[in-house]
């Protein structure tokens, strides 16, 4: 039976990765989807900085104003300086002095998680040295204007480049591309025997329904898991090339998230395959199968939403354990918790709901192959 | 032991009376099949000996796909029973399948895939295999081994799909418009390696719209007309029982002296 399943698997993969389109589809757009947004978008405005003052000294505005690379906005009203005062100027530094009577302590509000409002950091240390160079040169007679600099990073972890792209963007893309990349192959594999009349042949052979249905399902799955793979390969160089675009300069991986997104995109792969070829046996062309496969994204993302929306609410059903138990949900859930750092607990659980809707599904497809009416449904 | 023609079933009960133990190679009883409310077989009978090519002849829509597809288990019967080598196509499917080959006249491939993956990935799902090369080589396929499937000409596809159906050194062989589409050099050497296999003790069963090619090779045929057997036996006797020059005649005939008994 292993050989069987092994001939399969061989087959559909060697077809496949002959085939130009399936292997745009499954591997070369997962890869460079993120580094050509990059390179298309990222850079645009890269060194110009937006920032507030208070307090400042009018020459100091002016000499920062003066710079064409800062834009400096009107000072916020409310309780400025603070994480809210960057977001709800979108600000990249806030800049204020204190105690200007006995010293000139200058404090800088930045926000951490973001590349741009780092470089401005810096940018405006640079800025307020040269300010002290001038004003020594220009009034030489006068005491010197030493600033006192002090920073005060803002980390917000709800908000941000870095958090939209950990948060909300980057598992919805997966939970797509798991569904999208092997779905050239997915839609062909049994619609296309269909297609091309070689079912009756395939059952024809010394092989059992089963092996079929588990060396086809093989392939759809490795296919799947190795695109969103190559997906995420291509998110991390996207962030190697200009990790400021994504706003990840200090994305730090751990080797648990990576073992833990590659258990989880696994477990996503073993679905979303088990469910293609599922609706490719039922599919009387490839087209019609593709056309059946796609709604499965919107589904998905669905999911997906019900997971990012109630994530951070402790009183939300993802915060109890009934979530552990419905398949999807906890997997999307899961790579949500992975991305913010978080510990996933009752893996048990997860794999085992989402192994037993996998099994469900490859039995259903299983026994459509042995229904007449399925096979010969063109 | 001679035959009446269209009395299949004395013929198919003379052989199982006949007090050997040798399992028939085909053996249909009262098949029936419909397609909702049309019926598509109506108790089909058929025994093929061993080493024996059974031609199965009719008009398109005649049943006798319907009637291949049925004994292969791949289409559910109504009524009726099969058995292939003495095993049941559904129950008995994998050691059955070991020992029977197929070849379905409108069988596509995946374009990508070689002819040599496709005769070497045949293969490894055989316990016993004949030598695809040798295959290969018989069938003139030998340069083309390296080339894809979508290289491959109507006829050369035509000709690998048979190699395939060759690969597991079958028993017994379902070959469906075996010829179609192949040059007449081709289709004669087809012939003789065909009489080569039935010499070698493998029984054939052929369905073929070419009645020369039925009458050069088939040792008994049937011919069916709406799901129902018009005609069983040899196709010499056949043609002298029923006063024709040959078998195209003979085919002719009967399709349209039996159109008041379609009706």
């Amino acid at each position: 039976m292993i050989q069987s399943i092994i001939t399969i698997f061989k087959k559909e993969s060697l077809d496949a990765l002959r085939d130009f389109r399936s292997l745009v589809i499954t591997f070369l757009f997962p890869l460079i989807v993120f580094p050509a947004a990059v390179l298309l978008m990222g850079n645009k405005d890269a060194n110009s900085y937006t920032i507030s003052v208070r307090d400042l000294e009018p020459a100091l505005i002016t000499h920062l104003d003066r710079d064409p690379l800062i834009t400096v906005v009107k000072e916020p009203t409310d309780d400025s300086l603070t994480e809210k005062a960057l977001k709800a100027y979108s600000l990249d530094a806030a800049v204020v002095m204190y105690n200007k009577e006995y010293f000139n302590a200058v404090e800088i509000v930045y926000n951490n998680s973001t590349q741009k409002s780092i470089e401005a950091l810096e940018y405006i240390k640079v800025k307020l040295t040269e300010y002290q160079m001038n004003y020594i040169i220009e009034n030489p007679e006068l005491p010197h204007p030493g600033f006192v600099v002090t920073f005060f990073p803002v980390h917000d972890v709800y908000q941000g480049a870095s958090m939209f792209i950990l948060f909300s963007l980057l598992p919805v893309l997966i939970v797509i591309i798991s569904i999208t990349s092997p779905i050239a192959i997915a839609a062909d594999i049994f619609a296309g025997e269909k297609e091309r009349n070689s079912l009756e042949l395939l059952l024809s052979n010394p092989v059992s329904r089963f092996s079929i249905v588990i060396g086809k399902f093989s392939a759809v799955f490795i296919f799947g898991f190795v695109g969103v793979i190559c997906f995420l390969a291509g998110f991390l160089l996207s962030v190697a090339i200009d990790s400021s675009f994504l706003g990840l300069s200090n994305l730090i991986i751990t080797g648990t998230q990576i073992r833990s997104t590659l258990l989880l995109i696994a477990m996503l792969s073993l679905i979303t395959s088990s469910i293609e070829i599922c609706i490719s046996i039922f599919a009387k062309s490839t087209k019609e199968a593709q056309l059946y496969i796609l709604p499965l994204t919107m589904l998905f993302s669905a999911v997906n939403y019900i997971s990012e929306k109630y994530f951070f609410i402790q009183d939300s059903f993802l915060s109890g354990e009934i979530v552990n138990y419905i398949p999807v949900l906890n997997i999307i859930t899961a790579i949500r918790s992975v991305m913010m750092n978080r510990e996933v607990t009752s893996s048990v659980p997860l794999v085992t709901v989402n192994l037993l809707l996998v099994i469900f599904i490859l039995c259903i497809s299983q026994y459509a192959l042995s229904h007449e009416k399925i096979i010969y449904r063109s | 032991m001679d035959v009446e023609p269209g009395n299949t079933k004395d013929h198919c009960d003379l052989i199982n009376k006949g007090g050997n133990k040798v399992v028939d190679a085909v053996n249909v009883r009262n098949l029936c099949k419909s397609y909702d409310d049309k019926s598509a077989l109506r108790g089909f009978d058929l025994t093929v000996k061993k080493g024996e090519i059974f031609g199965l002849l009719g008009h398109n829509g005649a049943g006798k796909t319907t009637a291949v597809e049925c004994m292969l288990g791949i289409r559910k019967k109504n009524a009726g029973s099969i058995k292939l080598l003495g095993l049941d196509p559904v129950i008995d499917r994998r050691s059955l399948f070991q020992r029977v080959g197929v070849q379905f006249q409108h069988t596509g491939f995946q374009d990508k895939i070689r002819v040599e993956e496709c005769c070497r990935l045949s293969a490894s799902l055989y316990d016993n295999t004949a030598d695809w090369m040798e295959l290969l080589e018989k069938f003139r396929l030998i340069d083309k081994k390296r080339q894809t499937v979508s290289d491959l000409s109507g006829g050369e596809k035509q000709k690998l799909a048979v190699v395939q159906a060759l690969i597991g050194k079958p028993e017994l062989l379902f070959l469906d418009e075996l010829t179609t589409g192949l040059d007449p050099e081709a289709r004669r050497d087809v012939w003789e390696y065909l009489k080569e296999l039935r010499g070698n003790g493998v029984s054939i069963v052929l369905t073929s719209h070419f009645m020369d090619e039925v009458e050069y090779l088939c040792d008994n045929v049937v011919v069916l007309k709406q799901g129902k057997t018009v005609v069983y036996g040899e196709p010499e006797k056949l043609i002298n029982v029923y006063g024709k020059r040959n078998l195209d005649e003979l085919f002719l005939s009967l399709m349209k002296d039996n159109q008041g008994d379609a009706a």
